[in-house]
């Protein structure tokens, strides 16, 4: 006889199955409850804290909740709405059920119960997110109650964050399974069966490839298959511009096909090195605001390099046009570059810099080409999450070492403009040294 | 790995490297480009070494070795305005220059398409279209001759009939054997794999 979760033969066979695949160190749950355990810990220490501190320096915030008890908890079930509502949209990129890479295999390609192996991946995701949900509802009211606020937000707090986590998880679930089943009122065990392999399948990949490039802090797997290029022909075709302007056309025409998701790129670039131009981040008593930002220019940056990544890419081929690469890298960084310095520069003179902007924005944009080239001239990870295999650590700090060094020109501009300046071109230099190495003929055997 | 080999190749000349899979062919080619640096034995175009990072050595020899690293996001005809004006074509006679060689090809339908958009056949052609329409003296192709129908590897024969009428030399290897005798004017075999 069949139960709802399956046969107990369905389930030996499906224990067998995980025996093997997680060789008998933990099994499909056990990220899960990590991310579970992470969430708690940092969620209630370090959420509370934090809340307590936000309600102790802005005691006008503590004193308008305790006032206004049903507005507050009408503005949580809005918050609650509202992200319910994202949860329908993200579903329909990235579901609740995603049994990761390997685990995905049990789903699509072999015959193993396909409910009670969902099942799993479903679990998760409703542990995780239920316990972040409930997470917040205990820090918030708890930092509000250490304020000197009003105890029952505590309980209010506990109870609209699990109803709120259980309706996030069902909105996220029915935005998967949207167009994929008659009913998405059905109860959430048939959405979960009712998924469809190859929505898995792509899904789980998508993931994957945006998680390890998260994880790097190297976007180009994930743009090549997160984003792929609209098959439009507008502009219809390069303008004929000469020998260079050309090339800047082509890198340019290539950007406009690629659709709004280098317009992202391009806001996340601009907003980074405008804030990190400002008088404020530049004086911050922090030395780790710059840096930061710095590292997210780098990385917002890699989605405006196309033409730098196609080169890089074709390393070791007989080359298609004209010019010596040096002069194509140069044309493929030159606007962008300068883009980048006059953002710093104009951010840093409005916001009272003075004379020392200029050189704030030369700094930054060599650091940021220096940085490309190292992304562009080494080859894009092409392993699994988290590199498995032997020397999993060296590959993965190799993976993000121009992250790294981005990270560290940061550190360095924060010592000064004359430091900025010369840590910009330290990297520009080791970018350069890097990429000229890659070009060099290989020797034939 | 690449056997003792030496060879001359004279202007106007059309010389077909023919041999077994894994006979040296390609690392051949790649050596003769300037891709590839021999570990002995020297490679020189008019007496000067030959480096593929030269532009010397990149205006006189066009080497059409493995499929082009194309762009994904532009078009055939996209490629080849690039192609055009990055080795110094003028602006005015590009389209002319293009057309011209689409042409030849019999591919100026697939102008405004992606490289993704195109069988294998097509592809070949397109990748040919793109090392013909750049300035040489030397043609280097890797059996270019590959996932072309009976009709197209006629065309392809003609093609390089008239590169070589025109005092351009052509070096390629090729497995068609009926070809290499209708096209070449001079055959090298390589010996097999040891």
């Amino acid at each position: 006889m069949t139960s709802r979760v399956g046969s107990a033969e369905e389930r030996e066979r499906l224990s067998d199955a995980y025996e093997l695949r997680f060789r008998g160190e933990g099994g499909p749950m056990s990220a899960p409850l990590f991310g579970a355990y992470l969430a708690g810990l940092l969620g209630i220490v370090y959420g509370s804290v934090l809340a307590h501190y936000v309600f102790d320096q802005w005691p006008a915030i503590a004193g308008w909740i305790e006032d206004r008890p049903f507005a507050s908890i009408g503005i949580v079930i809005a918050l609650i709405l509202v992200g319910s509502a994202v949860a329908f949209r993200v579903g329909r990129t990235r579901g609740p059920v995603l049994p990761e890479p390997g685990h995905l295999e049990f789903v699509v390609a072999t015959d193993l119960p396909r409910r009670l192996t969902l099942r799993d991946a479903w679990r998760g995701s409703q542990l995780v997110v239920l316990t972040t949900c409930v997470c917040l509802g205990v820090a918030v009211p708890a930092g509000l109650a250490l304020s000197g606020g009003p105890g029952w937000s505590l309980a209010a707090g506990v109870l609209l964050g699990a109803v709120g986590g259980a309706v996030i998880v069902q909105a996220w679930l029915r935005g998967q399974a949207c167009g994929h089943v008659p009913s998405l009122l059905a109860p959430a065990g048939s959405l979960v069966a009712a998924l469809p392999g190859s929505l898995l399948l792509r899904q789980s990949l998508l993931s994957e490839a945006v998680t390890s490039s998260l994880m790097i802090a190297d976007t180009r797997r994930a743009r090549a298959q997160a984003f792929p290029i609209a098959l439009r022909r507008k502009p219809a075709r390069i303008p004929t511009a000469g020998r260079w302007v050309t090339v800047v056309l082509a890198d340019l025409t290539g950007l406009l096909r690629s659709g709004w998701s280098v317009a992202a790129w391009l806001i996340a670039e601009l907003a980074a090195l405008v804030v990190l131009g400002t008088r404020v981040v530049l004086n911050a008593d922090s030395p780790l605001v710059l840096p930061v930002l710095l590292l997210l220019a780098h990385l917002a940056a890699t989605g405006l390099t196309r033409g730098l990544q196609h080169h890089a890419g074709s390393v070791g081929e007989p080359a298609l046009l004209g010019l010596p690469w040096q002069q194509e890298v140069v044309l493929h960084l030159a606007p962008l570059a300068v883009l980048q310095c006059c953002a710093v520069t104009v951010a840093g003179l409005v916001t009272g810099v003075g004379a020392i902007a200029p050189a704030y924005g030369v700094g930054v944009a060599a650091a940021l080409a220096g940085s490309g080239l190292l992304y562009a001239h080494k080859e894009p990870l092409t392993g699994g999450l988290m590199l498995t295999g032997p020397g999993r650590g060296a590959g993965a700090l190799w993976a993000m070492h121009p992250a790294i060094l981005a990270l560290a020109a940061g550190f360095g501009m924060t010592l000064g403009a004359s430091t900025a300046v010369v840590v910009g071109l330290l990297l520009l230099a080791i970018g350069y040294a890097r990429a000229a190495a890659r070009f060099a003929p290989a020797t034939a055997q | 790995m690449l056997p003792p080999t030496s060879l001359t190749v004279a202007p106007a000349e059309n010389v077909v490297i023919t041999g077994e899979n894994g006979s040296g062919k390609t690392t051949f080619l790649r050596v003769l480009t300037g891709n590839l640096k021999p570990t002995g034995g020297t490679i020189t175009l008019d007496g000067q070494p030959i480096d593929e990072r030269d532009a010397g050595t990149r205006r006189v020899i066009a080497p059409l070795i493995g499929p082009v690293a194309g762009y994904r996001d532009l078009t055939v005809a996209d490629h080849l305005i690039l192609i055009d004006q990055t080795w110094g074509g003028d602006r005015d006679g590009a389209g002319e220059r293009i057309a011209a060689v689409l042409e030849r090809l019999d591919i100026m339908r697939f102008g405004n398409r992606f490289l993704a958009e195109l069988s294998s056949g097509q592809r070949q052609l397109v990748e040919l279209s793109m090392v013909l329409l750049r300035p040489s003296a030397l043609l280097v192709l890797d059996e270019p001759e590959q996932r072309l129908d009976e009709g197209r590897r006629s065309m392809l024969g003609e093609v390089l009939r008239e590169r070589v009428a025109a005092g351009s030399s052509v070096v390629w290897a090729c497995h068609d054997r009926t070809l290499a005798e209708a096209t070449a004017t001079r055959t090298v075999h390589f010996p097999g794999a040891r």
